[in-house]
């Protein structure tokens, strides 16, 4: 009997293991309370308040072993860290976190190409990227929020309306605009600033309603939700966090059935790598498996697309069937994210403790501004889904 | 999972052409057999949710896995129309071996059950597993000629695709899945 068994079991057990340590491997997800979130998205916060340098810059990024900051700079990135701290001192009245926003603004004032019509956030001679606009955009549409200040209503409108002037009639925005000849660049779309520019234009249709943004936004979420994929070269759905921060934005009353039917695919594709994210690990089998660990930026920006959806789902009763999923992978997310922080005590034995506490860090020791800023966006919009779970 | 698809998927995990090639003709043996491996699939499909969780593996990844062996087991199917002959126990034994083990109870069928039964359709995984498995009765009770042979090497042939077309389908799935 057991001559005749053993090949066969031994054909169940080997190939049970193999997709255990290979497809299947257990996905770990700590527990997490609000209280640690909060902790956790102060420390982020703390980082990049600390990180305040001359001519409205911020600390860009810190390499651990080697005690050096990162002489590189980017103003998408730049524009990320004050929407980042604007949207804090929004929801929270963090006195700090506005005051730090305000210190990126002078860089953003001083570093805008205006042409009739409008204004886009570009360095001088530089080509203009529609991320950097479109989140200095958000940033200040949550300044505004913040603070109730109307002063900055006209850039705000100026910088839409080069986001609306990169548009093409059938919706999609080009991603550049030369200085050199004065147009956009034909045919360049840019990775993230698609999704930047959605969201942006759904924000100022809700600040400024009646303006008519809400047109050229859901050209561009028409787009989004039916071309963009195919057109930018992506052959699964892109997990774009920013096109669904722009979905919960424009809510149910903007959302059309394919809008709708992109909200799922976007949810599929944000519980997949939220899935195979937990699967990993820092080290042994998970490691060899599931390769390097997310960075912060990384962890940060499924959370932040998982957040958006699952308010988008409370909201919504078209994609209500979604949020009890979306929410368990958004507490998981999270709680992966406030685990791999590098906290006060670990901070503390480093040579350059302001640097590294509160950041998240690559195995390569290297910790950029968009960590910090994403996980803190990210746990930020996971409080309401702890707070209702306790 | 639906019935329909549970039905399509099981039918071509148990494969009754290919695995009817192999089978004793003994109708005793054969209920028997398809008996036991009924069970043990309904045993599996009832445990599925709480198997998984203990091992930390949410339903969505797990039809990712189950996708796969489906796939892989489809193209044994493919490249292998007739299965290997099985050595067997004496008497009503071999309803045992080899006929729930290995020949229906398959890799496929295994994971099919359990995850069915973590996606909270275990009724209609049992369900679709029984007529999966009279269809295997059915077509094993009668001796068959060479034409005969020919023409479930050929079916088996086809439901080795439909069952590779069923795990891409359950992959495509759970990836788009929440």
């Amino acid at each position: 009997m057991r001559r005749l068994l053993v090949p066969h079991v031994a054909v169940f057990v080997l190939g049970a293991a193999a997709l255990r340590v290979a497809v299947v491997p257990a996905e770990v997800c700590p527990p997490l309370d609000s209280g640690a979130a909060r902790v956790a998205l102060t420390e982020a916060a703390g980082w990049l308040e600390r990180g305040l340098r001359p001519g409205g810059l911020y600390t860009y990024g810190y390499y651990r072993e080697e005690d050096a900051v990162s002489d590189d700079y980017n103003i998408t990135r730049h524009a990320g860290v004050m929407m980042g701290l604007y949207r804090l001192a929004a929801e929270t009245g963090d006195e700090d976190a506005l005051a730090a926003g305000d210190h990126g603004l002078r860089f953003l004032r001083a570093n805008l190409v205006r042409r009739e019509g409008w204004a886009a956030f570009a360095e001088p001679g530089q080509e203009a990227r529609i991320g950097a606009s479109a989140l200095a955009v958000a940033a200040l549409v949550h300044r505004r929020l913040a603070t109730g200040d109307r002063g900055y209503d006209g850039l705000v409108r100026a910088l839409s309306s080069f986001l609306v002037a990169q548009q093409l009639p059938d919706g999609r925005v080009l991603g550049y605009w030369s200085p050199q000849t004065g147009e956009p660049l034909p045919g360049m779309y840019a990775k993230f600033g698609t999704g930047e520019a959605l969201w942006a234009l759904a924000l100022v249709n809700r600040a400024f309603p009646g303006e008519g943004w809400d047109r050229p936004a859901r050209r561009l979420a028409g787009y989004v939700a039916t071309r963009r994929d195919d057109v930018e070269g992506y052959y699964l759905t892109f997990p774009d966090h920013w096109a669904a921060y722009a979905l919960a934005e424009l809510g149910p009353e903007l959302l059309g059935e394919r809008e709708i039917a992109y909200a799922r695919e976007l949810a599929g594709a944000f519980g997949l790598v939220s899935r195979l994210e937990s699967q990993g690990g820092e080290d042994g089998l998970r490691r060899l498996f599931r390769g390097e660990p997310a960075s912060g930026a990384g962890l940060g920006s499924i959370g932040e697309g998982l957040a958006a959806l699952w308010r988008l789902s409370g909201a919504d009763p078209r994609l209500a069937d979604l949020s009890d999923d979306l929410g368990e992978r958004l507490r998981c997310t999270a709680a992966r994210t406030v685990e791999r922080q590098v906290g006060a005590a670990e901070a503390a034995r480093l040579p350059r403790p302001e640097l590294a506490r509160g950041a998240w860090f690559s195995e390569d020791g290297y910790t950029q501004m968009d960590d910090q800023r994403h996980a803190l966006a990210a746990l930020l919009a996971t409080l309401p889904l702890l707070e209702r779970i306790e | 999972m639906s019935f329909g698809f549970l039905l399509l998927a099981f039918a071509a995990a148990v494969n009754p052409c290919r695995t009817s090639l192999a089978l004793l003709r003994s109708p005793a043996v054969l209920a028997l057999g398809s008996l036991v491996a009924l069970a043990a699939g309904a045993a599996l499909a009832a445990a599925g949710s709480v198997l998984l969780e203990t091992l930390d593996v949410s339903p969505e990844s797990f039809r990712l896995a189950a996708g796969l062996v489906l796939v892989l087991e489809g193209v044994r199917a493919l490249v292998l129309p007739r299965p290997a002959d099985e050595p067997e126990l004496p008497g009503l034994g071999a309803a045992l071996v080899p006929v729930a083990f290995p020949l229906l109870l398959q890799p496929g069928v295994v994971v099919l059950a359990l995850a069915a039964g973590a996606d909270d359709v275990a009724g209609e995984a049992i369900g679709a597993l029984a007529v999966a498995l009279i269809l295997v009765a059915l077509a094993g009770i009668r001796p068959i000629g060479a034409r005969g042979e020919a023409l479930f090497t050929a079916g088996g042939r086809v439901l080795g695709a439909l069952e590779i077309a069923a795990g891409a389908a359950l992959a495509v799935e759970a990836i788009r899945d929440v």
